[in-house]
């Protein structure tokens, strides 16, 4: 069991150690001019006024971000019940379609509420 | 085609009460997104026909069902106990929305989804009286808990109402898991999630409490959790801190069917869970000299003492007429308490029958009184003080009448049905359990509780300055008088001739101790 | 990859537990390496480097010619150059987030190759999650681009960062849906039993098994284009509006980090369509079975791979960007609704036909027929218009 997850991490190990390989590399060979103009951030020419980017955000996102998890969650239900579709029958399907049922209920009235519209 | 296991549709049919819920609930929230109009009053009415129908399903099952059978891998089961409780969520849901369409019109507040979250929150209250498994026990208590969040957060602009609802998410968020790690150790200790398999499983394991707590004290820890898990949402102490902070601020229909209908729905789940695994003697009575000589019906029996005087001292100071009612809920809830505790003693029908009489009753009255209340609301200031209700009833009487009726049934004053189910109840827990000292305790504390009840009618009946609400507020139309009317009506109904109603719940307990 | 160990272990007589774990462990290792550094590193440079060429094509303009033959050694060329560069980190930056955020993304990207199967041997480790771990894994992309966009404390990058995390998630939702029918007729979350469940032919793919999964194959393309953030869906990185997007305030290798990870994302979409949908490594019954046919398998796999990955990069430099509204009203209005409709059609397709090995063969057919019928349709114009034009045909992209 476990032997199958090693690689997983050794991979994500190697991936992490290229990186920090690169950027080691990129610190030795490459300059360091520090200058306050450099140090602002690229705003298109606002240098001394830019006051920051961490505000609030339109609705939308948070919407979707909630939405989101929501689907998601349906969809991960539905995983077990796929990999044991064959094996349970025509009772899985029902019990699919009511519980389809429901998220499109719910997926019918997040359109109609106008969440799902831009602009 | 696939195979088709056997037996699924006649499952399917055993459970249809509680698809047609979810249907309804589902078809509410279409209506309300595609529907064109601004009104949403015929939703209300859409919502109580609903109700009824389901209602209807239910009473046929309730004459039909005579074998109670875990059905869907045992994890629910389509009892009589069951049916009953869920007739009374279905009253509940009913008197709620034929009285909320008023409230709502008060508020300028057209929104359908309301009457969907309180057709889902019945849907999970009655799966989780039919539950015998503590999966589903927790998923139900969460279909159940989630709408009640929203709803008392329905006013999302005003304060109070979002405080409430905030305050209650959190708290039921912790009491709701401090439930789920409970049921996990309970699965831990015995293998099992199934009530049943667990309590076949401590009682073959366990003779008197001293060999549960040497060999396994997870058993009791779990069960420990679960009871404050279920202590929470039936809000006894020390568990009802946030009791009068969501009932006030909560709006004022929804405090009703949350005082109501979520009460009954714990309790019921509570006698279930506690009926179906912790019937063993070994937890229930022996104890000897485990834990100094403390017995859980001893424990209970305190905890139930102290929310019935907790709820009725506090309420006597109280001037928010909303907090009167939340703390007088407290205080029934301590009666249930002792209710409770006589049928974990006597486990006779008699107990049982006064116990869930006490439900009908308190059903009736609170849905009734909340929704008198709901009317005579100022709309300005979304609270009810005693100096709001002066003389109203001269500008409303047929609602102040109604609102007489059922203070009076909360006070336990005959010929109401609160005086009837009081009686009953504290009868059975003093003769047939022996719970003396309770009872006594009780008594006396509702005696207390008559002077703040009849200070509201004070206040209606006999002030005369008639304050500065605008008479616009008192506005009626038919949706609250048929559902004051109902209340009204079952009230002295049920107090006249409790009889039937007696021998209709007897019925039911046999299935119970089934399981 | 436990057939590989065992016969190592076998040749060079180890009995030893601790002696077997070790070799394996050292398979393990050095696979992890030979697949990550020589050839994920590269195949992202070429991959680059080869994009730039089609692009110059299709533009009418020459691209990147001048290091190695045919400019072949460009992205080495511009991997060097990143690294010269000067590492640069705005005053007002959240600096620990800053950092770490590329590592997200190339971890993001890296990690997914582990599940990969190229061929009926050669996969690193046969999760029975596998296609799940891959899901999750790709969200690590979504952390990654959104830590950058949040930390860098400017504007653009910000919105560029909230842009492509709403973007991604919500093109997981049918993503996870296609995936979903792929699973429904294989019955198993194994990246392996997916593709032993196909065949070499191509109405033995899952892409022909009914015609809804060639809807599916469709939707499962294009919501994986938008997750990989690649034309016509680069909204996060729009540079005619965002500047640069979530990476604006990167430069130096770090900046050169995210587009590797980009390139090698391209190569994780072509894959997964090959493993889902096209048949994987499938090669003929005679050429399976044995460990010696690994080379053959893994020339199947790359040529599918590439293919797609080919129409990937063609796509890009064909189709003008999206609206961000657009965006999201593609998904959520028409992909949800299609995909979940998919869904019912497939399973009940299946209990339908199950049973009757006859039906579900003939619909195969079918399916096949119509989604190659569209594939030479394509090829037949193709050809058609380019001898309308007279022009000479020339398919040597290195001149």
């Amino acid at each position: 069991m476990s032997e199958t997850y090693i690689p997983m991490v050794l991979m994500i190990a190697i991936a992490f150690g290229l990186g920090s390989a690169l950027v080691l590399l990129s610190v030795v060979l490459g300059p360091k001019y520090p200058s306050d103009v450099k140090d602002y951030p690229f705003e298109c020419g606002h240098l001394i006024d830019s006051d920051g980017a961490r505000k609030k955000h339109s609705i939308k996102f948070y919407m979707i971000a909630i939405i989101f998890l929501l689907f998601d969650l349906e969809i991960v239900f539905m995983y077990p019940w796929a990999t044991v579709f064959r094996e349970i029958g025509i009772t899985a399907l029902f019990e699919m379609f009511f519980f389809l049922g429901i998220l499109v209920v719910g997926y019918i009235y997040v359109w109609k509420k106008g969440v799902l519209e831009w602009e | 085609m696939m195979p088709i296991e056997p037996g699924i549709l006649e499952q399917l049919g055993m459970i249809i009460p509680l698809l047609l819920l979810v249907v309804f609930a589902s078809s509410i929230l279409l209506i309300d997104v595609f529907a064109e109009s601004e009104d949403r009053a015929y939703l209300g009415y859409l919502t109580a026909f609903f109700l009824f129908v389901v209602l209807i399903f239910v009473a046929k099952d309730f004459n039909n069902n005579n074998v109670s059978r875990q059905i869907f891998h045992s994890s629910i089961v389509i009892d009589k106990f069951g049916l009953i409780f869920t007739g009374i969520f279905i009253i509940a849901g009913i008197l709620t929305s034929l009285g909320s369409i008023d409230y709502l019109k008060k508020y300028d507040i057209a929104i359908g989804e309301f009457y969907s979250l309180i057709m889902f929150a019945i849907t999970g209250m009655s799966l989780m009286v039919f539950s015998t498994s503590l999966m589903t026990i927790f998923v139900a208590l969460e279909l159940m808990s989630l709408p009640i969040y929203a709803l008392s957060g329905l006013f999302r602009v005003n304060n109070r109402s979002l405080e409430s609802s905030v305050k209650y998410f959190i708290l039921g968020s912790v009491a709701s898991s401090i439930l789920l790690f409970g049921m996990v150790l309970l699965y831990g200790a015995t293998g099992s999630v199934n009530l049943v398999t667990i309590g076949n499983e401590i009682t073959t394991k366990y003779t008197n409490l001293k060999t549960v707590l040497s060999s396994d004290p997870i058993i009791i820890i779990g069960m420990l959790m679960v009871f404050i898990g279920f202590m929470f949402k039936t809000a006894t102490a020390p568990f009802h801190m946030w009791t009068p902070d969501v009932y006030e601020g909560a709006p004022t229909i929804v405090t009703g069917f949350m005082s109501v209908a979520v009460k009954a729905a714990a309790f019921a789940t509570f006698l279930r869970v506690f009926g179906l695994s912790f019937n063993n003697d070994a937890l229930l009575h022996l104890a000897n000299g485990a834990i100094s000589n403390t017995s859980w019906i001893q424990v209970l029996n305190i905890l139930a003492i102290a929310t019935v005087i907790i709820g009725n001292l506090v309420a006597l100071n109280q001037r928010n007429v909303k907090r009167i009612l939340a703390y007088s809920a407290i205080a029934h809830a301590g009666y249930l308490m002792i209710g409770l505790v006589g049928y974990f003693i006597t486990k006779d029908p008699i107990t049982y029958s006064a116990l869930v009489l006490y439900f009908l009753s308190y059903t009736f009255t609170g849905m009734g009184a909340f929704i008198a209340i709901s009317i005579f609301e100022p709309k300005d200031t979304n609270k009810v003080m005693l100096d709001d209700l002066n003389g109203a009833a001269y500008k409303k009487p047929f609602v102040a009448a109604t609102l007489a009726i059922f203070i009076f049934s909360f006070a336990g004053i005959p010929p109401m049905s609160g005086f009837f189910a009081k009686f009953y109840l504290f009868k059975s827990a003093y003769v047939n359990a022996g719970l003396h000292i309770p009872v006594i305790i009780a008594l006396i504390a509702s005696v207390f509780s008559v002077y703040y009840y009849l200070r509201i009618l004070v206040h209606l009946y006999m002030k005369k300055d008639y304050g500065d609400v605008d008479v616009k507020d008192y506005k009626t139309t038919a949706g609250s008088v048929i559902a004051l009317s109902i209340a009204g009506f079952f009230v002295l109904y049920i107090g006249i001739l409790p009889d039937q109603y007696i021998t209709i719940i007897k019925h039911s307990f046999l299935s119970l101790i089934g399981g | 990859m436990e057939s590989i160990t065992n016969s190592l272990i076998q040749s060079w007589g180890i009995t030893s537990s601790t002696g077997a774990q070790l070799v394996s462990l050292l398979v393990m290792l050095a696979f992890s390496a030979v697949v990550l550094i020589p050839f994920f590193l590269p195949f992202a440079g070429i991959t680059s480097w080869l994009e730039r060429r089609i692009a110059g094509r299709m533009q009418s303009r020459v691209g990147p010619n001048i290091n190695g033959p045919q400019g072949f050694l460009q992205w080495i060329a511009d991997g060097v150059k990143a690294m010269e560069k000067e590492d640069l980190m705005p005053d007002d930056a959240d600096k620990p987030l800053f950092k770490v955020a590329p590592y997200f993304v190339f971890m993001g990207v890296g990690a997914t190759l582990v599940a990969i199967p190229f061929s009926e041997y050669l996969v690193l480790s046969d999760l029975n999650v596998g296609i799940f771990y891959i899901i999750s894994v790709t969200s690590f992309v979504t952390v990654g681009i959104l830590l950058a966009g949040w930390s860098s404390n400017n504007k653009w990058s910000l919105i560029g960062g909230v842009r492509s995390a709403s973007q991604m998630i919500s093109y997981e939702i049918p993503t996870a849906l296609s995936i979903l029918t792929v699973v429904l007729l294989t019955g198993s979350l194994s990246m392996q039993d997916i593709v032993k469940a196909q065949g070499f032919w191509p109405w033995q793919w899952h892409i022909s098994n009914n015609p809804f999964m060639i809807v599916m194959f469709f939707i499962f393309f294009i919501s994986a284009l938008a997750e990989g953030s690649r034309t016509p869906f680069d909204l996060p990185e729009a540079e005619s509006e965002l500047v640069s997007g979530y990476n604006t305030e990167y430069s130096g290798i770090r900046f050169a980090m995210f587009f590797l990870a980009e390139w090698g994302n391209l190569f994780v979409i072509g894959a997964m369509t090959t493993v889902l949908f096209l048949g994987g490594w499938q090669a003929p019954v005679a050429l399976q079975g044995s460990i010696w046919n690994t080379p053959v398998q893994f020339i199947i796999f790359m040529t599918k791979m590439s293919a797609v990955v080919f129409i990937v990069i063609q796509l890009r430099w064909t189709l003008p960007r999206v609206r961000v509204d657009q965006l999201m009203i593609i998904c959520w209005h028409y992909f949800v609704p299609l995909s979940l409709l998919s869904i019912l059609a497939v399973t009940i397709w299946m209990a339908l036909s199950y049973g009757h090995s006859a039906l579900e063969l003939g619909m195969s057919i079918f399916s096949a027929a119509i989604w190659l019928y569209f594939v030479f349709l394509v090829l037949f114009r193709a050809v058609r218009n380019f001898k309308k034009t007279n022009a000479k045909l020339n398919l040597n992209f290195l001149e």
